[in-house]
């Protein structure tokens, strides 16, 4: 790691040299590429000098910056996947502002065109997959619902727990290991109905990018991965509206310009239907109303000020809610008792974008976030219309976060792209706070709050090297004080991509990534009650290190493939001691958790087509995932949970002609690891009387596997064009041949058997979708 | 529209039919261990439980297996001499020397093996511990509903579990008492006794039992909840750190419930050797675990040598208090 550190140091100097020796010779190209139809920042768009190597990408607000060799006739190339080409010549050798607007292909046609922008091959970023609204939109869906984590989890090196939901596992990280942004913020708690969907509305969604290795210096806080999520920007050209009615819920997003070209809005909204049927239902029966909803709203506003400032402001709120009540009436004597079960997440973001100069572009920005849950119950009896009993008790946990956070973008030459910045956050953690209240006393207990404040730093740059070696060369730095201690670590990252030939590059990286925050969870599901908790005097950061190497091959502009090898180790990961209480509500949660090693290793295949009527991958992952601590499994390591020796999945989408799409996903995967309890004996009880109870033994942890998962999902949307716009009824089946896939296991009915519990048979599903243009 | 509905009902059916399934068990390459149970009770004779891990009714030649464990003995030693051998009793099932008492204050070991099939089985040097008697008791009634006791000081530094409970008349048992109670050694809301209540006699689904202790050291003078955790409420003395040790337990019991109803208190305490305190908070946090399909697996603390269970010694005492 020394070698790194003194590596940066020398390496700085160089760019200021060659920042001052060649400017003079050449001019800045700078601006933004926007969709055209709507005005939308096209993020990674490729901008070139016609006929050289000489380009760079639009940054995630869709900037870009070009410095270029002056010369008479230059040219510069925009291109975009699924949009047309644009080639340009810049009259003047002077700098030069270029805002490009780029006509989508997907309109018209659905024939291959332009140039595949997002070439694997390309650049020096590795383990990473970007996803679009459409792509996601084609996915089969579970009840009516698309779902970006759902997508996600059809990439290779990231396994799902199955059909428990929305959670992922990303190269042998835990679940909390992932950083989630919508928008730059983190969402600490990403599903809706326990899990089984995300909290992220896809009508909302532009564009998303996974993250799984190679990690550039702007990322930190997670050891796993980084889900990089950016909403829709609202269309500057015209307004329009977008819907769908499913079997679990409906779907609404309004989208247009306040002020055309200059001011736009987007708001979407989501709310399920069970409980408008159930509440009154229940009523009418028993006098109680029973329910369950999820809602959420997303919300951006965009003011482009001029061609240096800009302004979003953008918001998400979600809830889900669980409620109901039982009562009992008689002639004297009524009772009534009811029950609430709530959680939700808020984010919201303020940014401001500023062109310095055309070589720097600065992001600030401030956000919140937070999550919590709530529990209640109460109880209340009378005799006669007198009141005779009246308690209740609640639960409550929550985090958030304030932050606010710098990044500049500094494009010093051509062959170099230097992002730098820092970020701080004040975390409050209350864990867990109880309330019992009989008639109007009440008593509260609980866990301490914890404050914190977290620190980032990061300095990288992208930067070229004998034409065919880019290099992204950065480091991150953090803090984390709490209770009067302070941690930090020091970060390098690493990576590098060689072009061999045209079209075929070997990438390598390496990455070090620092964790201070951690999910109390239950494994194998997600719980609203899972707890976010920082690291202490007796819980120490997580770290992880990460090497990987790839070769990445673009098939002309109709398929890419890749192989990447991975080898990651993890310091300080987290697992619960013996038996630990999960529902913890009180200070001895530092008591219950464990801390020990992981390691991960393996190969990831994916063979993916973005472009033509058959669009699609095919992914695989052979991988070996271990756990060590040292007062777990008598201190020897064993495989975690998610060890997943295959994980093969594939997805499909086929256009038979404008009116039909055809689409299929088939998932396999190695059964979950498992413990599985032999036999036992009665438990010795102190007082000496047979109690019934028994104890189990075994000797390894995990040493069993569930049966292998396996699923295939159809669906089928037939389109029709409107006076309106566009309507689509979309048919999905989701599990096709009611494969029963163990969710978990519990002791058989009969000696020598153990009993499945399986969740999700075939699902079928309808849902109407209506696009007002 | 007539095919379309039973469309729709045949994917019901076949969605939601088959949800559970009994399928077989996996095979268990885990080694072959004698498990072993034996508590030392101080006054009573010595017994244990002997099993074959990974041996049941499905395990080929299982009545191998089963001929050569009852037919085994348990070698048991006091102060580092031999004193007998626990055979199997055909009536009780367990291996025991009926002809024997345990003393208190004593040292004791064991061995045990099955050559036959190269099991053998072994425990550490154990002292069975003297008992504990509560020697100040009260218990103030509601709105309280609080008990106080206090321990001699020669119970610091040593492990100590404690039960309480309440109990109750039964007119329609042959037994005098039915009892009920915060239990530490069977999860929340199990009824256990020394009589076993039946469950018609009683509405026990209003019983709703808070308490926290109060230990009388500068150290610990702070008000812990316990609710809702047995093993925690299994607790030793070490942490009294030598001082007299004073117990405060708030029952606060739901509205419904009437604790005037019961008309004695039984107030157990059980001093336990060290691994044997272990194996009792393990084996209370593997059986919570066990009702969760998604709780991490519970190793339950064993100090038998190449085997498991457990080897201890406990003592107890009991007092009833007229409420």
């Amino acid at each position: 790691m020394k070698y790194i550190y003194l590596s940066i140091v020398l390496y700085l100097p160089y760019v200021s040299y060659a920042q001052t020796t060649k400017s003079a010779e050449k001019i800045t190209i700078s601006g933004y590429v926007y969709d055209a139809s709507n005005g939308e920042s096209l993020i990674g768009t490729s901008v070139y000098k016609e006929g050289t190597a000489d380009g760079t990408t639009t940054n995630a607000y869709g900037f870009y910056s070009l410095s270029i060799p002056a010369g008479d006739s230059l040219k510069i190339v925009y291109s975009f996947i699924g949009y047309t080409t644009q080639t340009i010549s810049i009259p003047e050798r002077k700098n030069t502002t270029v805002n490009i607007r780029l006509e989508s292909t997907m309109l018209n046609t659905v024939q291959i065109t332009g140039v595949v922008a997002d070439k694997v091959s390309e650049g020096s970023q590795m383990s990473s997959v970007v996803l679009d609204q459409q792509t996601i939109e084609k996915i089969p869906t579970l009840l009516g619902e698309n779902d970006v984590l759902r997508a996600i989890q059809l990439m290779p090196g990231v396994q799902s727990p199955g059909d428990a939901g929305v959670g992922f596992y990303v190269r042998g990280g835990g679940p909390d290991q992932n950083l989630i942004l919508l928008d730059g913020v983190p969402v600490y708690n990403a599903s809706h109905l326990f899990g089984f969907f995300s909290v992220f509305n896809t009508d909302a969604i532009n564009r998303v990018e996974l993250i799984k290795g190679g990690f550039p210096a702007r990322y930190g806080g997670r050891l796993s991965s980084v889900i990089d999520i950016q909403m829709k920007e609202g269309n500057m050209k015209k307004f329009g509206v977008e819907g769908s009615v499913g079997i679990l819920s409906g779907r609404l997003m309004i989208e247009g310009p306040i002020v055309k070209d200059k001011v736009s809005f987007m708001v979407s909204g989501r709310r399920s239907w069970f409980d408008l049927f159930s509440a009154p239902i229940s009523k009418a029966i028993n006098g109680n109303a029973v329910g369950y909803y999820l809602t959420d709203v997303n919300g951006k506003i965009n003011w482009k000020i001029n061609n240096k400032h800009r302004i979003y402001l953008s918001g998400y709120f979600g809830e889900d809610k669980l409620y109901g009540g039982t009562g009992y009436k008689d002639t004297t004597y009524r009772d009534k008792s009811k029950f609430r079960l709530s959680w939700g997440n808020i984010t919201s973001s303020l940014r401001w974008n500023y062109n310095i100069s055309p070589k720097l572009f600065m992001n600030t920005s401030a956000t919140f976030t937070q999550y919590k849950y709530r529990i209640g119950y109460d109880f209340e009896a009378f005799e006669n219309d007198v009141k005779t009993e009246d308690y209740g008790s609640s639960m409550g946990s929550r985090i958030q976060d304030w932050s606010g956070r710098v990044d500049f973008n500094w494009y010093p030459t051509t062959n170099h792209k230097i992002m730098f910045g820092g970020y701080y956050t004040y975390h409050t953690f209350i864990p867990g706070i109880t309330e019992m209240r009989v008639d109007n006393n009440k008593t509260t207990s609980g866990a301490s709050n914890i404050f914190s404040h977290e620190t980032q730093l990061y300095i990288e740059d992208e930067f070229k090297l004998f034409k065919r070696l880019t290099v992204n060369l950065g480091v991150h730095g953090s803090t984390f004080h709490v209770r009067n201690k302070t941690f930090w670590s020091i970060q390098p990252r690493v990576s590098a991509g060689v072009k061999i030939i045209d079209n075929l590059a070997v990438k390598a990286s390496y990455s070090e990534m620092a964790q201070y925050i951690h999910l109390l969870s239950n494994p194998g599901i997600s719980l609203p009650t899972d707890l976010w908790l920082p690291v202490t005097d007796n819980i120490k950061p997580m770290l992880s290190r990460q090497i990987a190497l790839g070769v990445f091959k673009d098939w002309g502009n109709l398929f890419s493939t890749s192989v990447e090898g991975y080898y990651k180790t993890m310091d300080n990961v987290m697992d619960y001691k013996n038996g630990a209480n999960i529902f913890i509500a009180d200070d001895s949660w530092e008591q219950q958790i464990t801390q020990g090693q992981g390691e991960s290793y393996g190969v990831e295949f994916l063979l993916r087509r973005s472009t033509g009527k058959l669009t699609g991958w095919i992914g695989y992952t052979l991988s070996w995932n271990w756990r060590k601590f040292a007062d777990l499994n008598y201190g020897e390591k064993f495989p975690y949970r998610y060890d997943r020796r295959h994980d093969f999945e594939i997805f499909l989408n086929y256009e038979i002609n404008k009116k039909i799409d055809i689409s299929a996903t088939w998932v396999y995967g190695t059964g979950n690891a498992f413990t599985y309890i032999t036999s036992g004996m009665a438990y010795a009880n102190p007082l000496g009387e047979n109690t019934g109870m028994g104890v189990g033994f075994f000797d390894k942890r995990n040493d069993q596997r569930m049966r292998d998962y396996h699923r295939l999902d159809l669906s089928v949307n037939f389109k029709k064009d409107k006076k309106w716009g566009q309507r689509i009824w979309n048919v999905s089946i989701y599990n096709v041949y009611s494969r029963q896939n163990p969710f978990f296991y519990m002791p058989g009915t009969s000696n020598g058997t153990i009993k499945q519990v399986s969740i999700m048979p075939i699902i079928p599903s309808v849902s109407y979708i209506f696009k007002i243009r | 529209m007539k095919k379309l509905t039973y469309l729709f009902l045949a994917l019901s059916i076949l969605s939601f039919a088959s949800c559970l399934k009994d399928i077989p068990a996996p095979d268990s390459d885990e080694p072959m261990k004698l498990a072993v149970n034996l508590i030392l009770r101080s006054g009573q004779h010595p017994t244990a439980e002997l099993r074959i891990n990974n041996v049941s009714f499905q395990t080929p030649d299982y009545s191998q297996y089963y001929q050569a464990l009852i037919s085994s003995e348990v070698l048991l030693y006091k102060n580092g001499a031999y004193l007998t051998s626990l055979k199997r009793d055909s009536l009780t099932f367990y291996h025991t020397d009926s002809t024997i008492n345990i003393e208190a204050n004593a040292n004791y070991t064991f061995s045990v093996e099955i050559p036959q099939f190269g099991l053998s089985a072994s425990g550490p040097v154990i002292t069975v511990p003297t008992g504990v008697t509560p020697t100040q008791i009260s218990f103030i009634p509601s709105p309280q509903r609080t008990v106080e006791l206090t321990l001699p000081k020669d119970a610091a530094n040593r492990y100590i579990l404690l039960h309480i409970s309440f109990v109750s008349e039964d007119t329609s048992s042959s037994y005098p008492y039915n009892e009920w109670g915060p239990d530490p050694f069977t999860s929340d809301g199990d009824w256990i006794g020394i009589s076993q209540p039946n469950p018609a006699d009683y509405n026990y689904s209003n019983v709703d039992v808070f308490y926290y202790r109060e230990i009388a050291d500068t150290a610990y003078n702070d008000s812990t909840y316990i609710s809702y955790n047995p093993a925690s409420f299994a607790f030793d003395a070490l942490e009294a750190s030598g001082s007299e040790v004073k117990i405060k337990i708030r029952f606060r019991v739901s509205p419904y419930d009437n604790i005037a109803s019961y008309q004695k208190m039984h107030i157990q305490t059980v001093s336990v050797t060290r691994d044997y305190f272990e194996y009792v908070k393990s084996a209370k946090k593997y059986e919570q675990s066990s009702n969760n399909p998604f709780s991490t697996p519970v190793q339950v603390y064993t100090n038998i040598n190449n085997g498991y269970g457990i080897f201890g010694a406990a003592t107890k005492t009991s007092v009833w208090i007229d409420l």
